[in-house]
């Protein structure tokens, strides 16, 4: 407030008097406007994006804590659980756990299932993709949003990081026991937070996201717990409907 | 005397306690319900014997939502790409967001409306990942237990 005032009075001191105009934007200057994006925070997501990629056989799961906000402004906060198993190019099996609902993704490069353990129902569709492509594929078509899907892009020109219009370092921290560098970004109404693991071989460890269109600013918080040495086999990522099971159909998305 | 019938008396509860938990998953099972029934699930989920969450007492006004953490949770689609509401999130954390009581199209069910059955002709769908039961132009979203609430259409 006393800001926007402050400026407004400049405008006004410049607009009625052209003559004083560069004493008192000397005066109003306290210091010179340093580069809101730090190119080595910006750095700092390349590399991690460019390690993630090289990653061909790994198991990722997460908690997430987020918010949503009420008519009224009062906020209420859920959690969620993923587990993806991954091997790249083109296999992924993933379960995705929250209050409303248990759902399993599986994909063997070919065909894509989802199945609901619950309620037995699946649904099988004819995709092949990378996993990348698949996931802007699941979007574009059948409105389906996965889990860290930010690990698929990042590193990949499918995520630009030239809009991001402030980037900070905030000093390192220990994530459930590694050593992490904190990094804060400004883009748009949104801001974010990651937590990448010290050294060569960068791993996001915690990533925080709020959103600021709504004067609530609802937060989502995630941790993320990775296994680069997983134990699983290549026939997870077959399914067979159980016993019992009812097919239903998976409608495309429509546009309102 | 007073506390040995006291101990007495609590035996047997505690017994049906006992009993009852013992009983849950074989419930769970009978009705086709039950945290992992069939396929095999991920270390994330929930321990097997855990019910599932059921949301028929949730108050309704907890569905009345203006605005989540994120549209998405992944920043590059927050960040990069103009996300819908049409936009299902993967965490869900409600049955979608809606408008507490609004009538859909003339159907008789109001949005928010619990129930303990839905019509014969509901046919179950997915759509932007959840599975829904579509009743002409009413939705239904389980809810655990037997119960499915009423939600706004999806699209």
């Amino acid at each position: 407030m006393m800001r926007k005032l402050a400026v407004l009075g400049l405008l006004a001191m410049s607009l009625a008097a052209p003559g004083v105009q560069a004493q008192t934007a000397a005066a109003g200057t306290v210091r010179p406007a340093a580069n809101p994006v730090n190119p080595a925070a910006i750095q700092a997501l390349k590399d991690m994006g460019a390690h993630l990629q090289t990653l061909k056989r790994f198991q990722v799961s997460t908690e997430l804590t987020g918010e949503v906000v009420l008519a009224s402004g009062q906020k209420l906060q859920h959690t969620a659980t993923a587990d993806m198993k991954v091997v790249r190019p083109g296999m992924m099996r993933v379960a995705m756990d929250s209050a409303s609902s248990s759902r399993e993704l599986i994909y063997d490069g070919k065909t894509l299932t989802l199945w609901t353990p619950a309620r037995k129902y699946f649904s099988t569709v004819k995709l092949e993709d990378t996993l990348g492509g698949l996931m802007n594929r699941l979007e574009e078509k059948y409105g389906v949003q996965l889990p860290m899907e930010d690990f698929f892009r990042w590193g990949t020109p499918d995520a630009p990081f030239d809009k991001i219009e402030s980037a900070m370092n905030a000093g390192q921290a220990i994530v459930d026991g590694d050593l992490c560098d904190h990094y804060a970004f400004r883009q748009g109404r949104i801001d974010w937070q990651i937590w990448i693991t010290t050294g060569s071989k960068p791993l996001p460890r915690k990533l925080v996201i709020t959103n600021r269109a709504d004067e609530a600013r609802p937060q989502s918080m995630q941790l993320f717990d990775w296994n680069l040495k997983p134990t699983f086999k290549d026939s997870v990522f077959k399914f067979t409907p159980p016993k019992g099971a009812t097919a239903i159909e998976m409608l495309p998305r429509k546009t309102k | 005397m007073k506390s040995s019938s006291g101990k007495l008396f609590l035996f047997p509860l505690a017994a049906l306690v006992l009993a009852s938990l013992a009983l849950t998953p074989l419930a769970e099972a009978a009705r086709g319900g039950g945290g992992g029934g069939g396929g095999a699930r991920a270390g994330a989920a929930a321990r097997p014997n855990v019910q599932p969450p059921n949301h028929s007492r949730a108050d309704v006004g907890t569905r009345d939502v203006r605005s989540s953490s994120v549209n998405n949770v992944n920043v590059n689609r927050n960040v990069n790409v103009d996300v819908d509401q049409n936009h299902r999130n993967w965490d869900h954390p409600v049955a979608a967001a809606v408008v507490v009581g609004a009538v859909i199209g003339g159907a008789a069910a109001a949005v928010g409306t619990t129930v303990n059955t839905i019509p014969v002709e509901c046919v179950p769908v997915y759509y932007g990942g959840m599975d829904y039961q579509q009743c002409g132009a009413t939705w239904y979203q389980y809810q655990g237990g037997s119960t499915f609430v009423v939600v706004n259409p999806p699209y």
